[in-house]
């Protein structure tokens, strides 16, 4: 599924340049996820939803943007299809997307899913997960509706070794 | 902890490790922690040991240690400057003098051995001219100098003049543009300065080595325009490196190879012009003008000043075309930046260098913030007051006349593409297996060494850092790109994340010029010539290459270990013009 997305996404991404040059990326597709690109996968509220949230770095005069201490400055343009009438869902008249730590102690409303069911906003943290709701409004600064779609950033991908047998007293690999 | 350490010899090598060989063990302290954390007492460091040993790491990245790894060090010998030399005999290093040259002068400059003293500790460095960095060259635009250059160093040198666009004989490639100055030889270079701003001077042989153990410095190139840049306080030439030392020494060298091939050498201690602590006093109100380098293997710098509020005046090789301001600066290998700093309280502000460093093993990120000097505001006011000129963002419109001419390439069809990769083949199996499962994640920037045992470990006869043309599927040295003097030629560098270790690479174009056209489909709207550009993991790039100097010239990864791991390229710029 991952290196289909890839296949999908980077063919659109592309699709004003070199398309050698992108189906020789599509290619390469698989091996880990994409870094630009979460792909945002339906909750059991809106089994029929699709979505992705496509990352880029924000614009900077230097070689990548970030912060004062050091944060990746992501601009993330979410764009859904699929998705059921919010109302159908309960008292909701719209869908936000989110941006949250992977704890979910820091939270940013990106914003409302427009009538092209897309929605744009920054992200500057390390580790983050994208996902979508349904709210009664458009202005709250946490989401309290059913979530419908949701994905993660690769950099929440990275795995913890410290304590598998590579490191840690298990048999050497031979 | 460090005490507990033990020195086992395999193979003419030697190798710290734990007290019990066969015991789980954990990764070596940073002992250096802190620097001007070189503050363990009871130390006493002259020369350093050549003896292989792992690398000094981080306190976030201690931990356990990959199994298997324990009696597995590099395949190279070690090396350190001054074999056999009794360091006590070298000349002392001094603090870099600022030579002005003007049209016509000849200069000498000089490599040798020195000794070094860095946090009370001594060590056996390099040096030209005897100083650390090297002499800071003041020179008028379109000036030419001639340099005569002496090697005095235990291993072959040459001196590129890194983003001056001058004659090719003089760029310093050896074996592309001369050879090889040898231990004893001279070479004199003429040396061209068409174009103002801030340059820099280092080797082209094991740069590696002789350039993380000093052997570099600037050139301050003036514009005859007295408004080139506003008004300010005072100047400040800044040459960032790091170099990696442990409780014995320096940390060795690959001898036949570099080491650290993966991810390049980060050094432990962070230095502004050879010391690991700036320090700068101005008065209350001052503008400071900083011209940055970053002279590091490897490292990229995140750098704010305490708060002070910054203004982005120049790069590489130009101005931009308009000012603007900044909250940090984003250095990387080889690139320069100016920027203007407003210090209006008095008090202490921290040069930092902020990042967030991951380490592989954990799959964490760790807040990092280096402190590489403080800058001291008195209360006495600053006169004259140029608080104004500084919250004037110019519009550099000599810059965006000249870029004019430009402008109708910038849609024209991609002329070449550059994908970078990598190869890594015949690692020891255990740090294989690790690669091979840490797949999940790299960061579009390798802000530090997340891996550094196994970094060591890698040395460029296992690892090939890879430039390949796709068109062609010629890579490396096999490229051999044409173009006619005064072409403009669009590139597209594209850095493949799905390598087997991808990683951040600044890409240098040696004699020529370009401006970063697009940044992953994004417009760049406020250009300035550049020498060097960063190419983050995944990234995509458009350069537009003003062809302009002929002459045989190479490209390669500014990052030390990747370019000696076959991270360059020649291209060929012919005298016969494209027109007029």
């Amino acid at each position: 599924m991952l290196f289909a997305a890839c296949v999908v996404s980077l063919a659109s991404r592309e699709a004003g340049g070199s398309e050698r040059a992108a189906a020789r990326r599509a290619d390469r597709c698989g091996l880990r996820p994409p870094l630009y690109r979460i792909e945002l996968t339906p909750t059991e509220r809106a089994p029929g939803a699709k979505g992705v949230a496509r990352l880029r770095p924000a614009a900077s005069p230097f070689g990548l943007p970030v912060t004062v201490d050091g944060h990746l400055v992501l601009d993330v343009e979410v764009s859904a299809a699929g998705l059921p009438a919010p109302a159908s869902l309960g008292p909701y008249s719209v869908f936000v997307a989110w941006a949250t730590s992977p704890n979910l102690d820091q939270v940013r409303r990106l914003g409302s899913l427009g009538q092209g069911g897309e929605a744009r906003g920054q992200v500057t943290w390390n580790k983050f997960m994208v996902f979508v709701s349904a709210e009664a409004s458009t202005r709250g600064e946490h989401w309290s509706g059913p979530i419908v779609l949701r994905g993660m950033s690769a950099s929440g991908y990275m795995q913890n070794f410290s304590a598998h047998p590579l490191f840690n007293g298990g048999v050497p690999p031979c | 902890m460090l005490a507990t350490l033990g020195a086992v010899v395999l193979s003419d090598r030697a190798v710290a490790q734990g007290s019990k060989p066969d015991s789980l063990r954990t990764r070596p302290p940073d002992s250096m922690a802190g620097m001007p954390g070189m503050s363990e007492s009871g130390m006493a460091m002259v020369g350093g040991s050549g003896a292989l040993r792992m690398p000094p790491m981080p306190a976030y990245m201690q931990g356990p240690m990959l199994r298997g790894m324990e009696k597995v060090p590099p395949n190279v010998t070690a090396f350190l400057p001054g074999e056999g030399v009794d360091p006590m005999t070298l000349p002392v290093a001094i603090a870099r003098r600022v030579i002005t040259l003007a049209d016509g002068d000849t200069f000498d400059l000089r490599a040798t051995l020195v000794r070094r003293t860095l946090g009370g500790h001594t060590f056996v460095m390099y040096a030209y001219n005897g100083q650390y960095p090297g002499p800071l060259l003041r020179v008028e635009q379109n000036a030419t100098v001639m340099v005569r250059f002496e090697n005095q160093l235990d291993m072959p040198s040459s001196v590129h003049w890194h983003g001056v666009r001058l004659d090719t004989g003089s760029d310093g490639v050896p074996g592309m543009t001369q050879e090889a100055v040898p231990a004893g030889g001279t070479f004199l270079y003429r040396v061209h300065f068409p174009d103002a701003g801030i340059y820099w001077y280092h080797p082209h042989v094991r740069e590696d080595i002789q350039q993380n153990l000093g052997l570099f410095g600037n050139i301050l190139v003036a514009s005859p325009d007295p408004a080139y840049y506003s008004p300010v306080t005072r100047e400040e030439v800044l040459l960032l490196d790091d170099v990696l030392i442990d409780r014995a020494g320096l940390f060795p060298f690959g001898g036949e190879a570099p080491d650290f091939t993966i991810m390049g050498r980060f050094g432990n201690v962070l230095l502004v012009n050879g010391e690991p602590e700036y320090h700068l006093t101005v008065p209350r109100g001052a503008v400071v003008r900083f011209f940055l380098t970053d002279a590091s293997n490897s490292r990229t710098y995140n750098l704010s000043f305490g708060g002070a509020p910054l203004k982005l005046v120049a790069s590489d090789a130009s101005r931009f075309e308009r000012e603007e301001m900044v909250r940090s600066v984003v250095l990387a290998p080889a690139e320069r930046y100016v920027v203007e700093a407003l210090f209006d309280s008095s008090g202490t502000y921290a040069l930092t260098n902020q990042v967030q460093a991951i380490n592989h093993v954990t799959g964490e990120f760790y807040p990092e913030v280096d402190t590489l000097g403080r800058i001291t505001v008195s209360a006495t006011r600053a006169a004259p007051d140029y608080g104004g000129a500084f919250r004037t963002l110019r519009r550099n419109a000599a810059i965006s006349a000249e870029i004019e001419r430009y402008r109708p390439y910038f849609d024209r069809p991609v002329d070449h593409e550059l994908d970078l990769t990598v190869n890594i083949q015949g690692l020891p199996i255990p740090l294989v297996t690790f690669m091979t499962t840490d797949t999940m994640y790299f960061p579009p920037v390798e802000w530090n060494d997340g891996m550094p045992d196994m970094n060591w470990v890698a040395t460029g006869k296992e690892t090939r850092w890879i430039m390949r043309d796709p068109a062609t599927g010629k890579e490396n040295m096999d490229i051999a790109w044409r173009f006619k003097r005064h072409d403009v030629v669009k590139l597209r560098l594209f850095n493949d994340p799905q390598a087997m270790h991808p990683m951040s690479h600044p890409i240098h174009f040696h004699g020529q010029r370009f401006l970063v056209l697009d940044r992953d489909g994004v417009p760049n709207e406020n250009l300035a010539w550049k020498d060097t550009v960063l190419l983050p993991v995944g990234s995509t790039v458009d350069i537009l290459l003003d062809a302009s100097n002929p002459g045989t010239w190479m490209a390669h990864c500014h990052i030390s270990e990747h370019l000696e791991s076959g991270m360059h390229m020649t291209f060929v710029v012919d005298s016969a013009s494209a027109g007029p």
